[in-house]
């Protein structure tokens, strides 16, 4: 009962809120003044050419970095150290190389239901695997696995952590296209079925295309020393097909302001030396 | 995917046999075309596979005294090998506590203590069985440490993301993230251990395999002396063979 009320008490604050935050590596600041708040059940794309400190951003929510200044909220709680809270999917480490599909995930599901049997585990993980369609693989290691399908176990390790907040940096970056577009679908598929717990979704790219199709609203960063160059909210109805998409004028406009802001950014960076040319990253 | 033991022993390059054979012949020409002065020291390989035919109850007898000094020292390294040098890796304060005394300690060649051991410790198997334990017990701590140390950190954030506690994450994330090291550490443990053995066995076991051979040389029999050389060598090659197995089943997942 209590935890009920509690959950929706916080469900009407951010789930994530930045305050001016500062992140600087020695003497070389890659991340300065971010302020940003991301609604609980929101599904944001930070996007950047690499070295815009979008990964950085993202484990700073984590907590796997400490911020030189300012402040990282979750849920109103500063943000210490990482958490089984905000669960992280990784670009293609999230599985233990030594433990099956099955035992990873059922290690994972040890650690965020602490109360559950042994043979409660095994059956919640294999609920899991069957939700992401890898029910048949759920003995093999990652290894004997593709890629698309390690990224899908990840995937299937953060369901079963149930965090309210989900960080992923670039999960399927690593992927070919056909995969990429299969998990896009899968992630979308799950977050809309999750919403109910409010699944709040921070999402790193630097796939414009990937952030427009996935994203509620799309943070733009900069080049390093990075800051917040924009926020665009994508009112495109879900859900959304690709090929509706494509076609869509919406879509283009969004990718057209996207683009034109990145190369703002590289004048800007250069000096104004490029003129226009390029598109984006 | 199932490893075969056989195909750890074999040697698979066409090299490596070639060479074997040159050089079996190469002795063979060499120990029967030529006569030396002193030829009953360098004897044909006809009469050391003889011989070797001869003494193998012996032989054999002297692997069961040595295997039964060995192994428990052995092992006893790994135990202690691996886990104060997890420890050491994983907590700070431990790591710090025991880096000055392993840097004045591990190089201390390890032979030296021998006589030192006899002395102070009861009955020779105690004595060979402590020094054959320093012996390998350094190489596998220090790697285990290395490999503690060294474990990517993409292994440290993901357990840190699921708030494994400190002794989860040292049995379920550090010790299989280092035990490639550790295995390396036991690789060279082992022949050290089987250096350490057959040198304590010179200064005064009444059997084993290094008895054998001192006592082969003793009594001026070169052809048993030799053949005892080739008999340790093969076992050593074949322990050496069977924790190339082990490993390969127990790190399952690095490919080779």
């Amino acid at each position: 009962m209590n935890e009920k009320l509690s959950c929706r008490t916080t469900r009407e604050r951010d789930a994530i809120r930045i305050e001016n935050l500062r992140f600087s590596y020695g003497e070389k600041t890659i991340l300065r003044d971010i302020n940003l708040r991301v609604r609980s059940g929101e599904f944001v794309s930070l996007l950047g050419a690499s070295g815009s400190g979008k990964t950085t951003l993202l484990r700073l929510i984590a907590g796997l970095e400490k911020p030189t200044a300012g402040h990282v909220f979750d849920h109103g709680n500063p943000v210490g150290k990482p958490s089984l809270q905000r669960s992280f999917v990784f670009q293609n480490y999230s599985l233990f190389p030594w433990f099956s599909l099955c035992e990873n995930i059922a290690l994972a599901i040890k650690k965020a239901h602490p109360k559950l049997s042994r043979a409660e585990r095994r059956s919640l993980s294999e609920t899991y695997l069957e939700q992401v369609g890898l029910a048949d693989a759920s003995k093999k290691y990652p290894f004997e696995l593709s890629g698309g399908m390690q990224q899908r176990g990840a995937i299937a390790r953060a369901l079963a952590i149930g965090a309210p907040v989900l960080l992923m940096d670039e999960p399927f970056g690593a992927l070919d296209p056909v995969n990429r577009s299969r998990l896009q679908d899968l992630l979308l598929s799950v977050w809309r079925n999750a919403s109910e717990d409010a699944k709040t979704v921070i999402f790193v790219t630097h796939d414009i295309d990937e952030a427009i199709l996935l994203s509620d609203r799309i943070v733009v960063l900069g080049s390093s020393p990075a800051g917040i160059i924009d926020e665009i909210r994508v009112d495109i109805p879900r859900p959304r097909s690709r090929r509706a998409l494509e076609n869509s004028g919406d879509f283009s406009r969004l990718r057209e302001r996207i683009q034109k802001r990145f190369r703002d950014e590289i004048n800007r960076a250069l000096g104004g030396i490029v003129n226009g040319g390029g598109d984006g990253i | 995917m199932k490893k075969s033991i056989v195909s750890v022993f074999s040697i698979r390059k066409k090299e490596g046999w070639l060479f074997l054979l040159g050089l079996f012949c190469l002795w063979s020409i060499a120990s029967t075309q030529f006569s030396f002065d002193a030829d009953y020291l360098f004897p044909t390989p006809k009469e050391v596979g003889l011989s070797l035919r001869d003494s193998f109850p012996e032989l054999w007898a002297g692997t069961l005294s040595s295997f039964c000094i060995l192994l428990p020292a052995f092992l006893a390294a790994i135990f202690f090998g691996t886990v104060l040098g997890i420890l050491a890796g994983t907590t700070p304060w431990v790591g710090r506590l025991l880096s000055p005394f392993s840097r004045f300690a591990a190089p201390i060649p390890t032979t030296i203590y021998i006589p030192y051991a006899i002395a102070l410790l009861p009955g020779f198997d105690t004595a060979a069985g402590f020094v054959i334990f320093i012996g390998a017990f350094w190489p596998i701590f220090l790697n285990a440490m290395a490999g503690a140390n060294h474990l990517p950190a993409h292994f440290r954030e993901n357990a840190q993301t699921l708030e494994l506690g400190a002794w989860e994450y040292r049995l379920k994330i550090v010790l299989p993230g280092a035990l490639p090291h550790i295995f390396s550490g036991i690789g060279i443990g082992l022949v050290f251990s089987f250096i350490l053995l057959t040198v304590a066995e010179l200064f005064g076991a009444s059997s084993g395999l290094g008895r054998f051979v001192q006592l082969s040389a003793d009594y001026a029999e070169y052809t048993r002396m030799v053949a005892g050389i080739f008999y340790v060598g093969v076992v050593v090659f074949l322990c050496s063979a069977f924790l190339d197995f082990l490993k390969h089943r127990i790190i399952f997942w690095k490919k080779s």
